[in-house]
């Protein structure tokens, strides 16, 4: 009888102790990693700068009474903890394959597509933001009636290459859009030029990065070609030769949705075939660090993550391009970093160029134009940047 | 400071479980317990700890008075009344004040200002808190001879600050006292604390996003498909942020060899809605019917004062909520429901067969979220309409169908997650194969560590320095 009563509690005892196991197991394997974790973070150095996100991280916080007080200190503290979080980028990678595999096709708001492309989704403005570009713009022109005003928006991938993305993917065509812009502008005075058209015809060509949200500079060149015609320039008057100067170019899109390197682009520049043009013999005024250049290139960028920087060592608040054109036509470019691969086309027709970045410009616009003596003035964006920065409206606004 | 951060997962509550493990007299435990709760408390917004302190102390003196002093009838009433109205008001002004100064320019079309102050991390549930342990100090039901400290560590301990439970202050209070600080606790509580920490970071915080993107739709390009895909993606967030929330909360607080109250039990399988507000957010059901519905008399009453009853706290229910006449409505809806069950409807319900009785309720409570979740009457219009194919959009778009197909894996789970079917799986592998089922454990949490980690990711295009 005794025998029976034991044979009868064993399974649950085992059940027990089972459990048990299960839990013991449990706490050990936090506690160890939890353990592991906080010597990781304390032993390993802080690191000031990732690659992968573009952007300084924070470091350890000072402790300040008003910052303790308005909880801002706490803040820094759970920055600097999850920045330097050990292993932080291939805990960032685990994330973005689990959701890859669960069927996710849209990280960090870049599509993930064929052919290695990976594409920002399109912005969508807001109303208001639209309307006070367009008044801002309308009252700019106006004070200058004797100007040619033109203004480029190039569509990005996600448009022109749109047959690449995921089926079904819900991107928005920039083309109303932008079109819809255009017919409003066009009413106040401003010569679109709309390369949208172009850029579709070479859709099959390699005018777009696969891993960064930059056209190429062979995608640059076609809309350079049709904006030539527009603005009156003969664009068979410069004949070019292109050179890849890298093609280990992994690019911001790559960082933003966590696919970091496994696809890679090339970056070409182009040079005049006749050095005797007057590609050859300009010069480039940096305004916010006074430093003169005669070449559009930095080849420095090349070594480093961010290898689209080798135009014009990237965005800056004001950049003046002197070349010994015949003409004396003085242009101001308004732009973002789509520029900074098209600018050296249109090099060869100007006595000046004054290209301004709005984004870091804080002087007086109207200052600049009248003391540069500008006739000319050119909007070059891509429709993300035109639709979502606000600083274009701002700068408008002074 | 969020129990779903690193900072507090992997730095702060091993720091204090460790302190609390050494120090073993139980009053200076209570003690570790107050100073962690405030720094905890102060993490966000430090100035409402002064609040949070002042209303801690004003509410335990309040409560001995009720108990201990001996004072008439009357006089007693006058303090159990006034300290009620203390506590709502600083309630109203917080919560509130917004609120009520809109809706009185929207009614007389002035403009006043509306004050702009941060609600205090927590405020309508240790006011609740507070009003039922005067309450009961009032009925004679506690014995508030605990000492302020114990008191303190109750209403104010970390796990459950922010967002309850809403535990009665006699049921913590002894367990602060004398806590059932074990290996054993602190395992089971760690397993709790996990199974929280997944539903919200692996499911609640990604389903989130299917959400937004149906938000985001202009009203007219809303598919059938698409709006039951987003109120279901609503739902799912809702229920495993604050059930995850929840199971933290309990498992936290067990760590530290404190029983609390449950607050969900699986309620999108509910059969009724009767049923499920039984397992829906239970402390605060629960609070609502003993200090509102019973003190009106309950439904030991009139038919027409039974109705009033159920009204007045599914209003109340409502507002507590959110201070917007979308929570009120959203409450009273729910009030107009259960009448309706109670007087007709459950006779019918109980001749049907369970998966109906399921999709009655879900169907009664996705349109209630549908208030929930809108900002506007006019948006929840918009929302119901499409639900139901106002506007003729369409049955179903490629936008829907892309959704569907990129989120199907996730809405899986978040359906097998609202069941207890994995819960029950869960126990059974910890019973036959632990080391398996510890290895799992262990796996997932790591996962819900990466995707924690994933959330603090801010690449830029431009290098931002």
């Amino acid at each position: 009888m005794k025998k029976i009563m034991k044979r009868k509690k064993d399974p649950e005892q085992t059940e027990q102790k089972r459990v048990c196991i299960f839990r013991h197991i449990v706490l050990g394997s936090c506690a160890l990693f939890t353990v592991l974790m906080l010597l990781l973070f304390i032993g390993l150095p802080d690191r000031p700068f990732s690659e992968t996100e573009n952007r300084s991280l924070a470091g350890v916080p000072d402790p300040d009474a008003a910052d303790l007080l308005s909880g801002r200190f706490m803040k820094s503290v759970e920055s600097w903890t999850a920045d330097q979080f050990p292993g932080r980028t291939g805990w960032v990678r685990v994330r973005t394959e689990t959701a890859r595999i669960s069927g996710q096709n849209k990280i960090g708001g870049v599509y993930i597509c064929d052919d290695g492309y990976l594409m920002e989704e399109a912005v969508q403005p807001e109303e208001e933001f639209v309307s006070r570009l367009v008044q801002n713009l309308t009252a700019f022109r106006a004070n200058h009636q004797d100007m040619n005003f033109y203004m480029m928006i190039a569509p990005t991938a996600v448009t022109v290459l749109r047959d690449k993305l995921p089926e079904n993917a819900p991107a928005e065509d920039q083309n109303a859009l932008i079109r819809d812009f255009y017919s409003t502008m066009q009413l106040v005075g401003y010569t679109p030029v709309d390369v949208g058209n172009v850029l579709e015809g070479k859709k099959n060509e390699y005018i777009y990065y696969r891993t960064d949200h930059h056209w190429t500079t062979y995608g640059a060149y076609n809309a350079f070609r049709y904006a030539a015609g527009v603005m009156g320039l003969d664009p068979d008057a410069v004949m070019y030769n292109s050179l890849a100067v890298t093609a280990d170019f992994n690019g911001t899109l790559s960082g933003k949705s966590c696919t970091f390197g496994d696809e890679k682009d090339v970056i070409s520049v182009w040079f005049p075939q006749d050095d005797t043009q007057p590609a050859a013999n300009y010069v480039v005024e940096y305004a916010d660090n006074q430093m003169k250049t005669t070449t559009f290139y930095d080849e420095t960028y090349l070594s480093q993550k961010d290898k689209y920087s080798v135009f014009f060592s990237g965005n800056h608040a004001l950049v003046r391009i002197k070349s010994p054109t015949a003409e004396d036509r003085r242009l101001l470019v308004l732009k973002d970093s789509y520029a900074n691969c098209f600018l050296p086309f249109l090099a060869q027709y100007y006595r000046q160029i004054d290209v301004v970045d709005p984004r870091y410009f804080t002087d007086d616009l109207e200052t600049l134009i009248a003391t540069d003596g500008i006739d000319e003035v050119l909007f070059l964006y891509n429709a993300n940047t035109f639709f979502s920065d606000s600083s274009l409206a701002g700068l408008m606004e002074q | 400071m969020t129990f779903s951060s690193l900072i507090f997962i992997f730095a702060f509550l091993p720091a204090v479980l460790l302190l609390y493990g050494i120090v073993k007299p139980a009053r200076a435990r209570t003690v570790i317990m107050i100073i962690a709760s405030l720094v905890f408390y102060a993490w966000g917004n430090p100035v409402y700890v002064i609040l949070l302190i002042l209303s801690t102390v004003f509410n335990y003196y309040v409560g001995y008075d009720l108990a201990e002093t001996e004072r008439g009838e009357r006089s007693r009433q006058w303090i159990f009344v006034g300290a009620v109205i203390v506590n709502l008001l600083i309630l109203g002004y917080f919560k509130y004040c917004g609120f009520l100064v809109d809706t009185v320019n929207a009614l007389l079309k002035t403009d006043f200002a509306v004050p702009g102050l941060p609600l205090p991390l927590g405020l309508s549930f240790f006011t609740f808190k507070a009003i039922a342990w005067i309450a009961d100090a009032r009925s004679g039901k506690i014995n508030p001879r605990c000492g302020l400290l114990s008191f303190a560590a109750s209403i104010m301990m970390f796990p459950t600050i922010s967002m309850g439970p809403i535990d009665r202050m006699q049921d913590i209070v002894p367990q602060i006292r004398r806590p059932d600080f074990s290996i054993a606790n602190v395992e089971e509580g760690l397993i709790l604390f996990i199974v929280g920490l997944i539903k919200k970071v692996l499911l609640a915080d990604n389903i989130v996003d299917l959400y937004n993107s149906f938000r985001a739709l202009p009203a007219g390009e809303v598919s059938v498909l698409m709006a039951w895909l987003g109120m279901a993606a609503f739902a799912f967030q809702l229920y495993f942020d604050f059930s995850g929330y929840s199971d933290m909360a309990k498992g936290i607080s067990l760590m530290f060899g404190i029983r609390t109250g449950d607050n969900f039990d699986h309620p999108y399988t509910a059969v009724s809605v009767t049923d499920f507000w039984r397992k829906w957010h239970i402390s605060l059901s629960r609070w609502f019917r003993d200090y509102i519905y019973i003190p009106l008399g309950g439904n030991r009453v009139t038919v027409g004062r039974h109705v009033r009853n159920i009204l007045v706290v599914w209003a109340l229910t409502g507002l507590w909520h959110g201070a917007a006449w979308t929570y009120v409505a959203w409450g009273v809806y729910y009030g107009l429901v259960l009448l309706l069950e109670k007087y007709f409807l459950i006779k019918v319900l109980e001749k049907l067969p369970k998966p109906v009785r399921v999709l009655y309720t879900m169907f009664i409570v996705i349109i209630g979220w549908v208030f929930f979740s809108s900002r506007s009457f006019a948006e929840a219009a918009a929302t119901c309409g499409a639900l139901f194919g106002g506007g003729m959009h369409a049955l179903a778009d490629s936008r829907a169908l892309y959704y569907l197909r990129t989120n199907l894996l996730l809405l899986i789970f978040c359906f097998l997650g609202s069941t207890a079917w994995p819960f029950r799986f869960y126990t059974w592998t910890q019973k036959k194969y632990p080391v398996v089922s510890a290895v799992g454990t262990v796996l997932l949490t790591l996962l819900a560590v990466a995707f924690m980690v994933y959330s603090t990711y801010q690449p830029f295009l431009y290098a931002a320095f």
